[in-house]
């Protein structure tokens, strides 16, 4: 039998995961009292699915050591894992960016950074701010949807 | 039944409004391009647009996003014909046949064929949800708290047997749906339930939010990694079939709005179970079997056939008992909600006006789809053609703005960046996120008709089990529950296994 090693430890992992999620839920759903007025109160359901969800992850942990049902997916090693961190990274500077400096500064470096690879620096200018203008003028003037233009900065 | 056919005259008058009709358009078109462009599937397509109807009426806003979803069955056809890559999961079983078809210079009657079986299957769908979506909203306006507590109990039940390799894996994922859900004030009693002290959560979390992230942003990450290359598109010529296989066409598409009307309606068996077993029967019902992986028409006409017969009747649980079976029918139950509309037994009744013109408009979204598809078969391949290093980037942008405007807040931004992640990692894990979604959807509700259940209840949980529908409604979930146990054992899940939108 061919057990994948990697995808062996990530089942593990995730279940150890969920399994704190599903602790945390659990003791904080003793703040809220189990029973209401009439019958279960609003601690009932949080009590009950996190104890639930422990009893998963202990199962999910459990089939991941025994290699049982095991993901057919493949993790990203090399370049394609670059690929993954770098577009999330542009995300995150689209985040930083609105907020410092709006939309128009944040859309256009955010399309920069992604095209730049791929097209010709004038080309990834040009298409950086048409898209960008394109999509503001899109929200703001035909569907009326407010995306403010400057940030905290300017 | 004449009364249906009425309302349905009275539901054209309103879908056939310039506004509503332009609406429909743009649904459909919508739909068309989401099915074709890879990166963007119903889900996330149907999530962005949210913002985008809150200035519109209701009837409009739903009419437009119902379009979305079921035109982009028909979008998703092209590239698997044209390409071999499916534009939508749905159409995976058409690249078989399909392309083998495009390979002998058949590529425009096979897109006829499927243009046409589509039209076949979305249209009688629509026409069963007309006549029978009002008899069962009728009998179920006799159901209280306990018998909706243990459909939607059944229906969850369902999603989580018939997906994912893993049943352990499947519960994970729709307990941490209802887990999520929680999140914020509870509607029964009014206290802020896992909020951590932050502002933000305790409004709960936006179902877009979650939608956007689960379905959008991974299945970027997801492309990043293998991105699909896609080659020239071969020049369409003629649509039609030719003359001898008229026949055995419409045979197929007539099978494959059965079957896809029967699994429509069953939550969890999704449109690709519909196409697969359509291929499978249309083989094993054929004269020469070996035609078939070699460019068989009717391992095209009825799988196509299917996945839409299937869509269509997968309005029927949603619109007359409020239960979604899918995670793109979970955005589209979130919309009405975000609308002011319950789906469920009642809206036949308080909205008349509201469900004929929806259902009126899937007629003619329907027929403008077959109108789009045929003339058009050349520039959809061409919208098919733009490169993805130039397309990701815009729909990220477009994810981002549209979370975005959907409150005016970078907090929902940042969420649904998170849940974007931890789309990628599900899809990575293989835990089902449609059972999450739709569980997450559910969870409110679930919850408060437990405990309406249990306050009119004298007996406590016995309710469930007293009253004959909902105990026969909880033998059937039992049973399933059973069933998909007893199945993982076996290690027979296998062939079962996906994870799909629609």
């Amino acid at each position: 039998m061919n057990i994948n090693v990697k995808q062996f430890n990530a089942g593990v992992w995730a279940g150890l995961v969920i399994l704190a999620v599903a602790v945390i839920a659990f003791v904080i759903s003793f703040q809220y009292s189990y029973s209401g007025i009439v019958g279960p109160g609003p601690g009932f359901f949080p009590f009950w699915l996190s104890l639930i969800l422990m009893i998963l992850a202990v199962l999910y942990i459990y089939e991941s050591i025994k290699g049982k049902n095991v993901s057919d997916e493949e993790w990203p090693t090399g370049h394609s894992l670059k690929k993954i961190v770098f577009i999330i990274m542009a995300l995150l500077l689209f985040l930083l960016l609105f907020v410092l400096c709006g939309y128009l500064v944040a859309g256009t470096v955010f399309l920069i950074v992604l095209f730049f690879k791929e097209y010709k620096w004038w080309q990834t200018v040009a298409l950086s701010v048409g898209i960008t203008m394109f999509i503001y003028v899109m929200f703001n003037n035909v569907l009326k949807v407010h995306i403010p233009a400057n940030g905290i900065l300017f | 039944m004449i009364d249906s056919f009425f309302l349905l005259l009275d539901g054209f008058a309103t879908a056939l409004t310039w506004s509503n009709l332009l609406y429909c358009f743009i649904g459909v078109m919508l739909g068309m391009i989401i099915g074709v462009l890879p990166g963007l599937g119903p889900v996330s397509g149907t999530a962005l647009l949210i913002p985008i109807t809150f200035g519109m009426e209701p009837v409009s806003a739903i009419i437009m996003l119902s379009g979305i979803f079921y035109g982009s069955m028909y979008g998703g056809t092209i590239t698997s014909v044209l390409v071999n890559v499916p534009g939508e999961a749905a159409s995976v079983i058409t690249c078989i046949d399909g392309y083998e078809m495009t390979k002998n210079g058949r590529a425009g009657a096979a897109l006829g064929v499927a243009a046409i079986g589509s039209f076949i299957g979305g249209i009688v769908a629509v026409v069963a949800l007309t006549f029978f979506g009002p008899i069962l909203a009728d009998v179920a306006l006799n159901f209280g708290p306990p018998e909706f507590f243990a459909i939607m109990l059944l229906g969850m039940l369902m999603i989580v047997a018939l997906m994912g390799k893993s049943l352990v894996r499947g519960m994970i994922a729709a307990v941490l749906g209802l887990v999520f859900a929680m999140i914020g004030q509870d509607l029964v009693s009014g206290e802020y339930r896992f909020t951590f002290g932050s502002l933000e959560l305790m409004e709960g979390i936006d179902f877009a939010v979650m939608a956007m992230g689960l379905f959008g942003i991974s299945e970027i990450l997801l492309n990043a990694e293998k991105p699909t290359q896609i080659g020239n598109v071969p020049k369409v010529k003629g649509l039609l079939p030719r003359k001898g296989e008229w026949s055995p066409t419409l045979k197929s598409a007539g099978r494959g709005t059965g079957i896809g009307m029967i699994l429509g309606m069953i939550p969890g068996a999704n449109s690709i179970i519909a196409s697969t077993f359509s291929y499978m029967l249309e083989k094993k019902v054929a004269k020469d079997p070996s035609r078939f992986g070699k460019g068989a028409i009717e391992g095209v006409a009825g799988p196509e056939t299917a996945n839409n017969a299937h869509s269509g009747a997968a309005l029927i649980p949603l619109f007359s008992l409020g239960l979604p079976s899918s995670p793109t029918m979970a955005v589209i139950l979130g919309a009405f909600i975000m609308h002011g509309l319950t789906p469920g037994p009642a809206l036949f009744t308080k909205n008349p006006d509201f469900v004929w013109g929806l259902i009126a408009s899937m007629f003619i979204g329907n027929a403008l789809l077959l109108i789009l598809n045929l003339p058009l078969v050349g520039m959809w391949a061409k919208i098919a053609m733009i490169p993805y290093k130039l397309l990701y980037p815009i729909i990220l942008m477009v994810i981002l703005i549209g979370t975005y405007s959907l409150k005016g807040s970078l907090w929902d931004v940042g969420m649904m960046l998170v849940f974007g992640i931890i789309g990628y990692l599900m899809k990575k894990l293989d835990i089902p996120m449609s059972a999450m979604i739709v569980t997450f959807i559910l969870g409110s509700q679930l919850e408060s008709s437990m405990l309406q259940s249990l306050s009119i209840s004298t007996e406590g949980f016995l309710i469930f089990l007293t009253r004959p529908i909902s105990a026969v409604i909880l033998i059937i979930a039992f049973i399933v529950f059973a069933l998909s146990i007893f199945s993982g054992v076996k290690n027979k899940r296998g062939k079962l296994a996906a994870d799909v939108e629609m």
